[in-house]
């Protein structure tokens, strides 16, 4: 049946976004390696390729209301058992669409319309189902309130009470058949049914005496493929001609209902897909021990979070016995950059990574892994992570280094986000020292927030627009990274004392010693 | 169709895995050299007889109910063994049909007729034997096996079976029925029974009209390949459930052959004895903490048949506690063993070494014996010692029965007594009955000081020339073991003579 509906409506964009629905990004950021955010992607959208949701997650929003849009779905989605209803609801159309792709394989026209039939019912039953589950659900937002008014508008509608109607009637008929087949050397006789005794039931019967255990029989189900031999397919011939008139109702079902989907429910079973997968990616990775929240998302250039975790290291650990370890943030009023020193292995990477993902999952509208957190809406994202593979050349590496970092600075804005993962490791201290102070200068005077890992001590006292974080080691032995960064002035010494602890040459453990 | 020869509403399984307490149990009773008795080199019922021997029965009820049984099997040796035989062969034969893997469900199909011919020959014979002996048996058991024989293989049910293996051949055609299933693909196959007479199909139906049928082209093979497929599927419901029968026959001549091997492992055993000029008797069960016995021997000794056996007389009803001093290779551990085989024998529900022999039930029986083989390592002897002493306190239960021989002797005498002490009056303020062998003369005295009157000492005898006749008396704990007696055998010293050394250091040495 003709839809007239003009547009379908979306559950994924609001109307501060509705230029974004045209523009969706086809390839992934360039940050998206770096934060690992190509793995997230890959796991989230993973056994989901048929819904395409890869451009969404390439589109950060770009308004707060646009956010503020997507948030109110999920609330709506969290509320009461609406998640649990949409996922019959797209678990039944994934049915349909497979049973469609058989219908599409088969060669006998009878067997053809009998999978289309069952495709219009598993159909019928999806959207019937969804409208009558959302009927009762106490929707807020925008986006939902708005897909269900189109979807009682569609249930209620001649066509598809026709289409229902008329398919279940068809299959009601095929499922009573019942015939009866004799195959007598090359010769097959169809008839209806004359209820003769069932031969294998009547075999066990006489010899059930016997049994000793209850065991489950041996069923070999050997695997029958779908689409028929000409052998059965003139035995369905046959059948067709002693029940006439159930074959010629399927033939016209068939004939009436060869398109049947409605725009407006394929695109909520696309798009409500987007918020399933990362929903179910987010509780698989962070389980009972890591915390989740809904950010507040702003255009303020300001960002602050409890207990934020890296949630594709999360992913990656789930399931075995160690933890993520969580980290607070923040950078209010003049304070600009985050300058990560300390340990190596310590967790400064992760934590970077982290602070990245928020901020890009924040934008998309989603739950992040923290416990709180407020984020910058941030109109691009940069990332300079080392990059392994160019050491051998090491001063073609800082050349490297600085062609990329003087292309992100043209670029920034004071509404950026720049993460800087251990620069110009490959230079002295003093050139670093130099270098770095230049850089993170022009940054701050951009305004733009970021992230900056080093090992100079010096880029974290730059100024009131500096924030200092320090991978902590274990205060009771030195040498165990604890992967947790506190706000406070760069030490510098965490990795010496480690390795001195090592050797019992801590100071607390000479002065133990030498007493004895 | 159920043979419950040694339950009377269950099973028996021979699948049981004897726990690690169970294979202590089997080694200090010497329970394999009974075993391969029991067996008699077939190794089937030696499964069996381990089995049962690692389950042995609480309820008075139980066991009576197998002596009865027990008393019919030693009676009618022969319809027992013929019994089993007839098991024996018929499994025999389904293993030759069953050969190699499946096939085709036609090739199946066969083979389960063929089967199926066979063991109807073999429940023919079961019957006829069944019949011919009902009225020699009087337990419950085996009355009631020739009743189910004779009521449940009747001749019509043989006729039944007739009229399968005809129908089976399939002459006038495979009759289906179908319902339409995905893709209209022909589903819930049923095979509806062979007609035995060629009808016309119109006439069967009362039809005016002309059939639906049509006909495979003579040269397409790929037709008839089909057609053949979709017999089969037919004929794959009958073979299964045809294999299925033949299974369930199977597994009911295994039954029967687990169960009777049960009694065939009593008569083997029985005769063993009898060749080794040993007695048997059925125990008597009675509500008693101890137990009475009259030449209860040690049937180990007595099948490996080259040491004159010596049976004991004892007394020891209402005796919570039995301790067992006196010389060195003076019948003490033997008299253990038979002690512990007798109790065993008696709740599997069978005969016992000796010829009188009665007691109580006991909850679960333990054994704590001294292990030889573990003298070179003197450092961790007290520490298996120990473990295996806790394995036992893990699982035993006000009750139970704890035959503790020569218990704690790889330390020094008064640790070991220490600890000895403590675990055996552990047990009693816990009705545990405890019978025991011990050098550890410390604990022996002081027990026997307390003067328990439910404890009963006895002494390894030895009469005045030193000779011992391997025979346990009534007596209190000596200082000594006796251990220059068995000095003198091994340095083969004159027996007369007087032994030099004072028989305290004897002991000390040991």
């Amino acid at each position: 049946m003709a839809q007239t509906t003009p547009q379908p409506v979306s559950i994924l964009f609001g109307p501060s976004e509705s230029d974004t629905t045209a523009h969706l990004v086809e390839v992934p950021p360039a940050e998206f390696a770096d934060l690992n955010l190509d793995q997230l992607v890959a796991d989230v959208t993973a056994g989901r390729d048929e819904y395409e949701l890869k451009p969404y997650f390439y589109t950060p929003l770009t308004t707060p209301a646009g956010v503020e849009f997507r948030h109110d779905v999920l609330r709506d989605l969290q509320a009461g058992n609406v998640t649990e209803t949409v996922r019959t609801f797209a678990g039944a159309m994934r049915g349909m669409r497979a049973l469609l792709a058989e219908a599409d394989g088969l060669r006998y026209p009878r067997q053809k319309q009998r999978v289309l039939l069952d495709a219009v019912i598993r159909y019928v039953r999806a959207v019937g189902g969804l409208s009558a589950a959302l009927m009762s659900a106490e929707l807020v937002s925008a986006g939902m309130l708005g897909f269900r008014d189109r979807l009682d508008a569609y249930v209620a509608s001649e066509g598809f009470s026709v289409l229902a109607a008329d398919a279940d009637q068809v299959a009601d008929a095929l499922d009573e058949l019942e015939y009866e087949f004799l195959i007598d050397g090359g010769r097959i006789s169809v008839l209806p049914l004359t209820g003769e005794t069932d031969y294998s039931a009547a075999v066990a019967g006489t010899f059930a005496k016997f049994q000793q255990a209850t065991a489950a029989s041996k069923s070999e189900n050997r695997a029958d493929p779908v689409a028929m031999n000409h052998v059965e397919a003139g035995i369905l011939n046959l059948v067709a001609e002693v029940f006439p008139d159930q074959f010629a109702a399927l033939d016209r079902f068939a004939h009436d209902h060869q398109v049947f989907q409605s725009a407006t429910i394929a695109r909520f079973d696309r798009e409500v897909q987007f918020y399933l997968a990362y929903a179910e990616y987010l509780a698989r990775a962070t389980g009972d021990t890591v915390a989740t929240c809904l950010p507040a998302v702003t255009a303020d250039r300001t960002s602050a979070a409890c207990a934020a975790v890296d949630v594709v290291l999360a992913a990656k650990l789930a399931g075995s016995s160690q933890p993520v370890v969580a980290n607070d943030f923040s950078l209010t009023r003049d304070e600009r950059l985050l300058v990560v020193t300390g340990a190596n292995q310590g967790g400064k990477t992760t934590f970077a990574r982290a602070f990245g993902q928020l901020h890009y999952l924040g934008a998309l509208g989603l739950p992040v892994a923290a416990s709180s957190a407020t984020l910058h809406l941030f109109d691009r994202m940069f990332t300079h992570f080392e990059r392994q593979e160019d050491l051998q050349n090491l001063s073609g590496k800082l050349e490297d280094d600085l062609v990329r970092i003087h292309a992100i600075l043209q670029q920034a804005t004071g509404d950026s986000i720049i993460i800087m993962n251990e620069i110009f490791t490959s230079t002295t201290v003093s050139d670093a020292v130099f270098l770095g102070t230049q850089i993170l200068g022009r940054i701050i005077a951009l305004g733009a927030l970021g992230v900056c890992v080093t090992f100079v001590d010096e880029l974290s006292t730059l100024g009131p627009e500096t924030v200092s974080m320090v991978a902590d080691v274990d205060p009771a032995d030195v040498t165990t990274r604890t992967f947790h960064l506190s706000r406070r002035p760069a030490d510098g010494l965490a990795h010496a004392t480690a390795i001195a602890a090592r050797y019992g040459l801590t100071t607390e453990r000479l002065q133990e010693r030498v007493q004895q | 169709m159920k043979a419950h020869l040694l339950f009377a509403d269950a099973d028996f399984t021979s699948a049981a895995h004897p726990s690690q307490l169970q294979r202590d149990i089997r080694a200090d009773l010497e329970l394999d050299t009974v075993l391969t008795a029991m067996a008699g080199g077939d190794p089937f019922l030696r499964d069996v007889a381990d089995a049962s021997l690692i389950q042995p029965l609480t309820d008075p009820d139980k066991i009576t109910y197998r002596q009865d049984a027990l008393r019919d099997a030693l009676s009618q040796p022969e319809v027992i063994r013929n019994l089993y035989a007839v098991c024996v062969q018929t499994l025999t034969e389904e293993k030759k049909i069953y050969g190699w893997g499946l096939g085709s469900p036609t090739s199946s199909l066969h083979r389960s007729i063929e089967a199926l011919e066979m063991f109807i020959v073999h429940l023919r014979q079961l019957r006829l034997l069944a019949a011919e002996n009902a009225a020699a048996f009087h337990s419950a058991a085996f009355r009631e096996l020739c009743r189910m024989l004779t009521a449940e293989l009747s001749d019509e049910y043989f006729a039944e079976i007739d009229d399968h293996l005809a129908r089976l051949r399939f002459r006038h055609g495979v009759l289906l029925s179908a319902r339409l299933g995905h893709a209209n693909k022909g589903t819930q196959l049923v095979l509806r029974r062979p007609l035995q007479h060629k009808v016309p199909l119109l006439e069967r139906l009362g039809f005016a009209h002309p059939a639906h049928s049509m006909t495979i082209a003579d040269r397409d093979e790929a037709g008839f390949n089909a057609l053949s497929n979709l017999r089969n599927r037919g004929l794959d419901l009958v073979a299964a459930a045809l294999a299925q029968s033949c299974d369930h026959i199977k597994s009911f001549f295994v039954m029967l052959r687990t169960e009777l091997a049960f009694y065939l492992t009593a008569l083997n055993l029985r005769d063993a004895l009898d060749r080794a000029g040993q007695n048997v008797c059925i125990p008597v069960l009675e509500d008693d903490a101890g137990f009475r016995c009259r030449n209860l021997y040690d049937a180990a000794l007595a099948l490996i048949g080259d040491t004159r056996v010596i049976g004991n007389d004892i007394n020891a009803s209402g005796r919570q506690i039995v301790v067992v001093t006196g010389a060195n290779r003076g019948g003490k551990s033997t008299f253990l063993r038979s002690l512990g085989q007798a109790q065993l024998l008696t709740q599997c529900g069978l005969f016992v070494p000796a010829d009188q022999f009665t007691t109580g039930i006991r909850e679960r029986i333990f054994t704590h014996f001294k292990r030889e083989e573990d003298a070179s390592m003197h450092s961790g002897k007290l520490d298996e010692e120990l473990a295996r002493m806790s394995a036992i306190v893990d699982q035993v239960t006000p009750g139970s029965l704890i035959l503790l021989n020569e218990s704690f002797a790889s330390t020094n005498e008064r640790e070991g007594s220490a600890i000895l002490r403590q675990v055996v009056e552990a047990f009693t303020t816990h009705r545990i009955r405890v019978v025991l062998v011990t050098h550890l003369y410390d604990f022996a005295h002081r027990f026997y000081a307390a003067a328990h009157p439910d404890t009963l000492f006895l002494r390894a005898n030895r009469d005045e020339s030193g000779h011992r006749d391997f025979r346990l008396v009534v007596g209190e704990p000596l200082p000594t073991s006796f251990g220059e007696d068995v000095f003198h055998r091994i340095f083969a010293t004159n027996s007369g003579e007087p032994v030099t050394q004072p028989a305290i250091s004897a002991r000390e040495s040991a």
